[in-house]
């Protein structure tokens, strides 16, 4: 018997170990992917990027299915889902971007609706306010930022909340771009400021500081300076002896005793079924597979699913928007080809309420950066200006001349959860192992068209002020199912939510469901911190009301 | 693999990236044997790709199996120094100084 299972140890899992084996709380953690270590991680962009062999163990065979609307048939979604499964998960590879949500993202429904009216929220959005508020979450982002390392420029950031202490880091180095970026920026009236990072601009708790290779993003650090979970709460977790790491277990079942508690969890390892009995368990895997694992849990007690029986699994699923415009500079050499994509000038300007919104038609906004790491396949691959041939003669001469001159801005656009947009198990599509696949049924509406085309027009604003001969579009209107939430929605309410306001399951007391399938809106940030945040206010509230000192098994006093 | 199939891809390849002034094509850069192994599992390969590689350059973009061998022969060309070189990066190294990533 545990004292705690975790599902899945990575963003959030790494935290709440951190947490509850520091108060003496016996923790088991069952791992799908393996554990890697810094030796592996190669400058490689085919194996990294193209192949994305991070995501080899599990996750590639369970990438949901998509349609857009309940009268399609669902198909291979047309996104790259970048899950991890290992050690640290998808923390491994990502860029690490840690700014905090603004504390107008914990409360939007009723903000837009004191501002602009309650027409401002469109027809079928199920827009809510979080059960959680900025200044009850500060402590968390606090002792998060300080355990991963967050390297930050204090106080830079205009529109973020209130801040207890500095960054633990300075912020990373300033590369040409992001000064010619912030530079336009200023210019225009905004207010830029460097990116908070999950990456160390100098050692840090044991680990180096960044290089700056170029490699950081799709990879893991070759040097161990990023603030993964695995080279941070981790390892920090693992050395109190209270922590026991399960490599390769695959869940495929929470089970639940007679009352209808959590009993533990069934997992295959090695081929072989096992059953880990815990008093509490924690689901923090990616946001399919929450939905996914409770779903599959079905029980006399649970028949549609585990804490569904107010049949709000996969409901208010969200996922950002990512924009990108490219620029032509020419003669000039950008040097965007190193450094990491966490080193940006970021722009809030655009961001949640942060301008009069009277007239625009939509709700929130975005973070607008611009960043190094632009890797030489994905920069070949990238949109061409309108008249450059795509491939051939006329391509590679125009490469030759703008290889180094094209620089991108991008934007994540803050989505609205409607009543359709939703998660559920596929009929038809199931994973290597026999398993249902999450169906996706999400739709972008008129309020992301318009904030995709505001945003869109300021990117374009931008690039021309920093000097670029002219701009070209990226993509049309898409979604980036790397950043995506909801499923398992956090709130007061059991009639419209999963979990309360500490991320255990309104019916089931001794469940609690960490990571961003719980967050009620996108923000219009990166998600991970406030994963962080949440999850070690979830498992605080877990070592307080579950294991008053001296209770755990692993407490000696 | 075929002759057939490896020189209608040779084909296709020399005219996605071809040798020219500008630098090494995709068949010097050593692409075309990732090309292939990335196409493996495409159905009917052989005919295809020969039929592919009779059109005219403009009937070429926006062909399934066409874009598929554009995208493939871009990333094996761009992992290696050929492509690196045409776009004007020295290279993958661990350590970029803040001189190096000044602009230009």
């Amino acid at each position: 018997m545990s004292d705690v299972v975790l599902i899945g140890l990575g963003a959030v899992g790494g935290i709440a170990a951190h947490v509850l084996t520091e108060a003496g709380v016996e923790v088991t953690a069952l791992e799908a992917g393996p554990r890697l270590d810094a030796g592996q991680m190669t400058f490689d962009e085919l194996r990294n990027d193209v192949k994305a062999w991070l995501s080899a163990p599990k996750a590639a065979g369970e990438t949901p299915t998509w349609r857009t609307s309940p009268s399609e048939e669902a198909r291979q979604a047309p996104w790259p889902t970048l899950m991890v499964n290992a050690v640290g998960g998808s923390t491994v590879h990502y860029p690490g971007l840690s700014a905090r949500f603004h504390p107008w993202n914990f409360e939007s429904r009723t903000r837009t609706i004191e501002r602009y009216g309650a027409g401002a929220i469109p027809e079928g959005s199920t827009l809510a306010d979080w059960p959680v508020g900025y200044g009850e979450l500060e402590p968390y982002y606090e002792a998060v930022e300080r355990a991963i390392g967050v390297a930050g420029a204090s106080g830079a950031s205009t529109f973020e909340g209130p801040r207890a202490s500095e960054y633990p880091l300075p912020p990373l180095r300033r590369s040409g771009w992001n000064t010619l970026a912030d530079e336009a920026a200023r210019r225009l009236g905004w207010h830029p400021f460097p990116a908070p990072a999950a990456i160390n601009s100098e050692p840090y708790n044991g680990n180096p500081e960044c290089t700056y290779c170029g490699f950081c993003t799709g990879n893991g650090c070759y040097r161990t300076a990023k603030g993964s979970a695995d080279a941070t709460v981790i390892r920090r977790a693992e050395a109190t002896g209270l922590l026991r790491i399960e490599t390769g277990a695959r869940v495929i079942r929470i089970e639940v005793d007679e009352d209808g508690l959590a009993s533990g969890v069934t997992y295959v390892q090695d081929g072989r079924e096992r059953f880990q009995p815990a008093k509490t368990v924690l689901l923090g895997t990616f946001t399919y597979e929450n939905t996914r694992l409770l779903l599959l849990s079905r029980s006399r007690a649970f028949p549609a699913g585990l804490a569904n029986n107010a049949g709000q699994v996969g409901k208010h699923y969200l996922a950002h928007a990512t924009p990108f415009v490219l620029g032509r500079f020419p003669g000039r050499r950008l040097n965007l080809f190193n450094g990491l994509w966490a080193q940006a000038t970021c722009v809030d300007d655009w961001n949640a309420d942060n301008f009069d919104h009277t007239g625009l038609g939509f709700v929130g906004g975005a973070l607008l950066t611009a960043a190094q790491e632009l890797k030489p396949i994905a920069a070949a691959n990238a949109p061409l200006p309108p008249g450059v041939p795509r491939w051939g003669s006329g391509w590679k001469a125009w490469l030759k001349e703008n290889g180094q001159s094209v620089g991108t801005l991008n934007a994540q656009v803050e989505t609205l959860a409607y009543e359709d947009n939703v998660l559920d198990l596929d009929p038809a599509a199931k994973d290597p192992y026999g398993v249902p696949r999450v169906r996706v049924t999400h739709s972008l509406r008129e309020n992301e068209r318009r904030s995709w085309d505001f945003m869109v027009e300021k990117l374009e604003t931008w690039l021309l002020e920093a000097g670029a001969s002219e701009t070209w579009r990226g993509q049309d209107m898409f979604v980036e199912a790397r950043h995506c939430y909801g499923g398992t929605r956090m709130g007061d309410d059991p009639e419209s939510s999963v979990v309360d306001r500490f991320g255990f399951a309104h019916e089931v007391p001794n469940l609690g469901v960490l990571g961003t399938s719980t967050f009620p809106t996108t923000g219009g940030h990166n998600p991970t911190l406030s994963a962080q945040a949440l999850a070690w206010r979830t498992a605080a509230h877990v070592t307080r009301t579950r294991f008053p000192i001296g209770s755990a098994s692993g407490t000696t006093v | 693999v075929t002759d057939r199939r490896a020189a209608a891809l040779a084909a296709l390849l020399d005219r996605v990236v071809p040798s020219d002034e500008h630098g090494p094509g995709a068949l010097e850069a050593g692409v075309a044997a990732y090309v292939d192994d990335a196409l493996a599992g495409e159905p009917d390969l052989e005919r295809r790709l020969a039929a592919l590689a009779a059109l005219p350059d403009a009937e070429l973009d926006g062909d399934p199996l066409f874009e598929l061998v554009r995208r493939r022969a871009i990333e094996g060309y761009f992992a290696g120094p050929a492509g690196w070189e045409l776009l004007g990066y020295p290279g993958p190294r661990a350590v970029w100084t803040a001189q190096e990533q000044a602009i230009e």
